[in-house]
């Protein structure tokens, strides 16, 4: 038999028993549709978090002393006069140094951490706004709606400074000036700058309401807080080393760790944050997984049934010349067929869900997280659920359709 | 007188069922002849006798337990799997007793079946040749009928057509009337003689004498072993 026959047969003798196939049908659905919502949901975490993690290239990692975490909520701690604690969990300019000279040729820069005491962001004649300040460090970016990285004398505000600072959107603001006010050390007196926008970032849930370069932080606090620029002691240092590779970095991390400093880029802390993300996803796969099995089982009986009300007629096709390989593939061609159409039909009530659930959730439990969007079906997944579906009607309808291709003529032909 | 041309030629073939566990049957017991090119053979015999199993084995559906089958002077047993299905597809046609035909499908579509199974020609030209062998046994208006709606004279011309749709060297006809009144009994008849006489080998497995002594060559069989050979 051609296999263009073999479907087209396949695909009509799914309209003998049309309950049957309906059915069957309906199990797929539901299967494939638990499992296009599982991957859809898994999306949307997956790209709220990707959107406001801070991204930077594993060229820049953070340190921090070990034990410097080791005081513990609910437990009291008593003091040894040998602790010395500052000294041993924070990092001081001979740190700085020890590092520069027993790693010369991977570490490029050390920095020191910069903090910004911002008293308030303004525009000529408009209000003034108070908030925290961010740092962006060389070669590490924050994700944007508009516009790009800040770089020296720039800024980036975030969106809901828009409107406030009398900008009509996003684009409108960049390229235009602001004046941050900055405190000193001790909040005594403070000091205009003016700065340029360089972007927009999200909504500040996840992120800093302004943010700032190393580099013009490092001159802002020189006018205004000079003795922060270089201090006594920091707690954590943020490096800057050469282009490594995956093995030369847990290589130097171990190194590192060795001498009591633990290093982490910005990889390994995403990394965290994508872990989470990935276990409540594997749960809900997990869900839809069960749901899919119990339609496995669907097919498993619908191919099983053909096979028993056609016994006569496989006889028939046998004895007329038919192969067991075309018997083999009418049935599973006819579970192929039951997949795709059942598939077709989720796709379909996928995207229709889609445009429910997220007006929904952004009226309701989202309201305050806008660009969080829960649920995100995108092509891939699309494709990838259809492998599986595909996948799964076969593997169902494979032990039923070899045992059809068995069938003996004779025999077939002789069943009452 | 023609030179016999033999198309089927079997040596000595037995055919033992169980074994094992089961309790050993033969039901064919070394069994021989020959069928030339064209000839029409009857297969007689009483239900039980082997006929059955013997047209099975002549059709390529069973295998022999021993000995041999030549068809075109080709070794049945040296076939592979592939071959042979390409042999019954190709060489033979089949009519059987209970016609077999799919009830829900339209007369046509169980007409040009054998070819799409077989993979022969496209859409078009398999009902072309469906229309052409209905016209042959005049079931041209019934075409688009479902097979189930047919009465049994009708259901067995359709099977005929089917059998015929091929093109086939052999035509195996499996008790074609038992089903069938004796008016539609006629007309089966006078369809399948009417073949052979254009050429095609017709082998009739039938219980019924009468039927039997239409045709050329009649080979009765009894317990597994030819008892009369005409």
């Amino acid at each position: 038999m051609k296999i263009n026959d073999v479907i087209t047969t396949a695909n009509n003798n799914l309209f003998r028993n049309k309950t049957r196939t309906i059915l069957t049908t309906l199990a797929i659905i539901i299967g494939s549709i638990t499992l296009l919502v599982a991957e859809s949901v898994g999306n949307g975490f997956e790209q709220y978090v990707a959107n406001n993690l801070e991204t930077g290239s594993s060229q820049v990692f953070r340190l921090t002393k070990k034990g410097a975490d080791k005081y513990k909520y609910g437990e009291i701690t008593k003091f040894k006069e040998s602790d010395e604690q500052d000294s041993t969990q924070v990092f001081r300019s001979s740190d700085i140094s020890y590092l520069k000279n027993t790693y010369p040729s991977v570490i490029k820069d050390v920095f020191y951490p910069q903090y910004l005491s911002l008293a308030y962001i303004s525009r000529n004649n408009y209000e003034k706004f108070t908030g925290y300040a961010g740092i962006i460090y060389p070669d590490t970016s924050a994700k944007l709606i508009s516009g790009k990285t800040p770089e020296y004398n720039q800024i980036l505000i975030s969106q809901e400074y828009v409107e406030p600072l009398g900008f009509i959107n996003a684009d409108d603001a960049i390229g235009k000036v602001v004046i941050i006010n900055v405190w000193d050390n001790n909040r005594k007196s403070s000091k205009e700058f003016s700065l340029v926008i360089s972007g927009v970032t999200h909504k500040s849930e996840s992120t800093y309401p302004i943010q700032v370069s190393y580099e013009t932080a490092t001159y802002i606090n020189q006018i205004v807080a000079p003795e922060s620029v270089n201090p006594q002691s920091s707690n954590y240092l943020q490096i800057y080393t050469t282009d490594l590779s995956k093995s030369e970095i847990s290589e130097f991390k171990e190194k590192l760790s060795n001498a009591g400093i633990e290093a982490s880029s910005y990889e390994d802390e995403n990394k965290q944050m994508f872990q989470i993300v990935n276990i409540l996803r594997a749960i809900m796969l997990g869900v839809a997984a069960i749901s899919l099995a119990v339609a496995t089982f669907g097919i498993v009986n619908t191919v099983l049934m053909g096979i028993l009300e056609r016994t006569k007629e496989i006889g028939l096709m046998k004895a007329l010349g038919g192969s067991k390989k075309m018997i083999f593939q009418l049935f599973t061609f006819e579970a192929l067929c039951i997949g795709f159409w059942g598939y077709i039909v989720s796709i379909f009530l996928a995207i229709v869900l889609g445009l429910i659930i997220n007006p929904i959730s952004h009226a309701t439990f989202l309201k305050d997280i806008e660009e969080f969007t829960l649920y995100v079906l995108t092509p891939l997944s699309v494709i990838k659920i259809f492998f599986v579906v595909m996948a799964v009607s076969f593997g169902a309808s494979f032990f039923p359709s070899l045992k059809a291709s068995k069938l003996n003529p004779i025999d077939a032909l002789r069943s009452e | 007188m023609v030179k016999p041309n033999p198309i089927i030629e079997a040596k000595n073939i037995t055919r033992i069922y169980g074994g094992k566990d089961e309790e050993i049957c033969k039901a064919l017991d070394g069994v021989s002849f020959t069928i030339n090119k064209g000839e029409s053979v009857a297969i007689i015999g009483k239900s039980g006798s082997g006929k059955s199993t013997l047209m099975h084995i002549l059709a390529c559906l069973d295998k022999p337990t021993s000995g041999e089958l030549l068809i075109n002077g080709v070794d049945v047993s040296k076939m592979s799997p592939k071959q042979q299905e390409i042999l019954r597809g190709e060489s033979f046609g089949f009519v059987f007793q209970q016609f077999f035909l799919n009830p829900n499908d339209t007369v046509l579509e169980n007409v040009i079946l054998p070819l799409k199974i077989n993979g022969r020609d496209n859409r078009k030209i398999r009902e072309e040749k469906g229309i052409k062998m209905l016209q042959e046994v005049d079931l041209l208006n019934k075409k688009n009928n479902k097979a189930k709606n047919l009465s049994g004279g009708q259901k067995q011309r359709v099977c005929i057509a089917r059998a015929l749709v091929g093109d086939p060297q052999i035509v195996f006809a499996d008790e074609p009337t038992g089903n069938l009144d004796s008016t539609n009994g006629k007309t089966i008849e006078k369809i399948l003689f009417g073949l052979n006489k254009k050429g095609i080998t017709l082998i009739l497995v039938t219980h019924d004498q009468e039927l039997a002594s239409k045709c050329q060559k009649q080979i009765m069989i009894k317990d597994g072993k030819i008892v009369k050979k005409l």
